[in-house]
């Protein structure tokens, strides 16, 4: 008993907080307050329609018996006499046919009056039009208590139809309300399960049918997302470790070296080096922090429209003696002055990089090509390419191909130019080298999107 | 010169101080933002070293409180936060020069030397034609001739000799010739400046007997006529 108290207790708040269920409440009071109105509104309508149609009978009855009247002589059996209608007579020579009753003459015209009829040993209301006929007083009488019974006919249907709807509504509530509270409990539960740390859990939510549905899909994107930075990071700063631990250790060897030697002028060579090893795991963590910042978004306030053209030339100028001096060649094809919204400084960097890095990873001989048409930038190169499960996981920070691990570099060039790109909402896309060109050979292609004005 | 320099790590400034000292400045070192501004408010200088983050007052108040008392004195800012917001924010508040933090010695000393001579010229002086020994480079023109005879040069090519030839004698560091010349502020992994340096010296240098570019090694390049 102890123990099942709460439960049930919690159940009810539950079903209390439950939104499907409260919304339909508060839609079957909406709709019966309405419901009621509109009966009482119908209620007055068909009063007033009734009231005038039963004139009009009582009218057309009183000309169509005082035709009749007219030349008859026997006026009784004419007259209607039944519980719903009667009617009463005095000829000329003040004979009373019918009901004989003074209340029925003592008012002309229509009126209505209590009147205790021959068929029922009750009073009850009647509507009579009292007006001269065949040279005498006619009297047309109508029951008037089978009108209430009509208005009151429609109110109980009016209640009955609240009740069924109040009913239905609830119910269909409740049970909208109970299918929704177990995808609720889902997803709440796969968000338990992802703040405790398991960021595989999904809700898996296939089907779209409504918004919640939809939500429950967002959410899963959102955690997949998170899943592979996570991933990420703990990729990277394994990365980091492994990267700064060589230098590290040659530093400190370095250091030891000179240490112990006692000729000056063998130190100074060696701090040199000290200081060379010391600069490249400055420029590795400059460009760490460099992704991160560019990551945060607050870059993009200070873009600018700048023709693409313009740029991709001016790294060109810089670039081609180098490159040339390598030993390779660039090849530069620009065509059209489209603007894009871009800062210069970051696309240049994005392209100097590429170039770089195409220097780094191709044979001497080899041929590098930088083409910029419209938004579209596209740079390759002739040389061993990238496999192609590997092309997405270069973009990653600290992410090398375990043959380029011996080759210098920090291995967050790449990274740094899927960030800028990110940054610059433009498509980068990795593949071969067309035909025409290479064989094999790496193809980065960038689409910018359209400027705004 | 005298250079005030306000940083409150103590091992680094007192690296900067005596480094300094060494190469013949007058160094004032202070740790808090607030006697900084007492003392360039004070006080002569021919630049100020203003590390960012400060006890008592940042460097960027100091140096807007400095601009705001219209102080003059060229400024450079050291920081550990080295991204180009940073940047932009110490120029917005008037720095003439920004290096972030770790740096070599002989950068800070060639920008320090850079921003010392701007003071003491005070505004840009016209020049229209820079020598040096037999090397003439005639703004207007454009032209660049040595011993007579004519050497064409490409614009960044151009603008590279101009640079090195206005501040003779004084070292222009990798990073401070990419900026001035490509307007660049990374850290290319390639040999960009040494690639462009010796395609001007194939112009300028190689065909005379004389070498004008000289490089120190580890810092720059420089044209020294002293030797």
């Amino acid at each position: 008993m102890l123990l099942t108290l709460p439960v049930n207790l919690n159940a009810l708040r539950r079903l209390k907080k439950m939104t499907a269920l409260r919304q339909a409440a508060f839609l079957t009071l909406v709709f019966l307050a309405v419901l009621m109105i509109a009966g009482w509104f119908s209620a007055q309508w068909i009063s007033r329609e009734l009231d005038s149609g039963i004139n009009d009978e009582l009218k057309l009855r009183h000309e169509a018996l005082s035709r009749q009247l007219k030349d008859q002589p026997s006026p009784g059996n004419l007259l209607p006499n039944s519980s719903v209608m009667f009617a009463s007579f005095t000829d000329a020579r003040q004979q009373v046919f019918g009901d004989n009753s003074k209340k029925l003459y003592r008012r002309a015209g229509v009126s209505e009056i209590e009147f205790e009829d021959t068929h029922s040993d009750e009073e009850s209301r009647w509507r009579i039009y009292n007006a001269p006929a065949a040279g005498g007083q006619l009297v047309v009488a109508i029951n008037l208590d089978h009108r209430y019974d009509v208005l009151e006919r429609i109110g109980q249907s009016y209640l009955v139809v609240s009740i069924i709807v109040s009913v239905v509504t609830l119910v269909v509530g409740l049970m909208i309300g109970l299918y929704n509270q177990r995808r609720y409990s889902r997803i709440s539960q796969t968000l338990d399960t992802i703040a405790a740390g398991d960021l595989s859990a999904r809700i898996n939510q296939t089907k779209a049918r409504d918004d919640l549905d939809l939500v429950a899909q967002r959410i899963d994107l959102t955690t997949v997302r998170l899943e592979s930075l996570v991933k990420q990071t703990q990729d990277l700063s394994a990365n980091i470790a492994h990267d700064l631990k060589t230098p590290m250790a040659r530093l400190r060897a370095r250091l030891e070296s000179a240490l112990i030697s006692p000729d000056a002028e063998d130190n100074a060579v060696t701090l040199e080096a000290a200081l060379e090893q010391i600069d490249k795991m400055i420029a590795t963590f400059e460009a760490i922090l460099r992704i991160a910042y560019l990551n945060s978004g607050e870059y993009r306030a200070r873009f600018q429209p700048l023709p693409l053209a313009d740029i991709v030339r001016e790294t060109a100028d810089i670039y081609s003696p180098v490159v040339e001096d390598s030993g390779r060649q660039l090849i530069l094809d620009v065509k059209g002055h489209t603007a894009v919204l871009c800062s210069r400084e970051l696309l240049i960097q994005l392209l100097a990089n590429l170039i770089e890095n195409a220097i780094r990873h191709t044979p001497p001989d080899s041929v590098i090509w930088l083409t910029c048409h419209g938004r579209v930038l596209t740079i390759e190169d002739n040389g061993p390419g990238i496999p192609e499960h590997e092309r997405t996981r270069v973009l990653e920070p600290m992410y090398r191909l375990e043959k380029s691990r011996s080759t210098s570099g920090s291995g967050l060039g790449l990274s740094l130019v899927s960030t800028i790109s990110q940054l610059h909402q433009a498509k980068l896309v990795l593949t071969d080298t067309g035909v025409d060109k290479s064989p094999q050979g790496l193809k980065i292609q960038l689409a910018f999107p359209v400027a705004e004005p | 010169m005298r250079i005030l320099v306000l940083e409150d790590d103590s091992e680094l400034g007192n690296w900067i101080q005596t480094g300094l000292t060494d190469a013949g400045h007058v160094v004032d070192w202070l740790e808090d933002g607030r006697h900084a501004l007492a003392a360039v408010t004070t006080q002569e200088y021919d630049v100020v070293l203003l590390d960012r983050m400060t006890p008592g007052l940042d460097g960027l108040s100091v140096l807007k409180a400095m601009r705001a008392a219209k102080n003059n004195v060229p400024v450079l800012i050291l920081s550990a936060l080295g991204d180009v917001e940073c940047r932009v924010q110490g120029l917005d508040a008037g720095s003439d020069d920004y290096l972030a933090k770790p740096f070599a010695f002989t950068e800070l000393l060639a920008r320090i030397n850079a921003l010392g001579r701007r003071s003491q010229t005070g505004a840009q002086e016209i020049v229209q034609m820079l020598t040096a020994g037999d090397l003439e480079l005639d703004l207007l023109k454009r032209q660049c001739t040595r011993q007579g005879r004519n050497i064409e040069l490409n614009t960044k090519e151009f603008l590279l000799l101009e640079i090195l030839l206005r501040n003779p004698g004084r070292i222009q560091t990798k990073a401070m010739l990419l900026e001035k010349v490509w307007d660049l502020r990374f850290d290319p992994t390639t040999s960009v400046v040494e690639t462009h340096i010796s395609r001007l010296r194939a112009k300028v240098d190689k065909p005379f007997d004389e070498t004008l570019i000289r490089t120190v090694r580890g810092a720059g390049y420089v044209v020294d006529l002293t030797r």
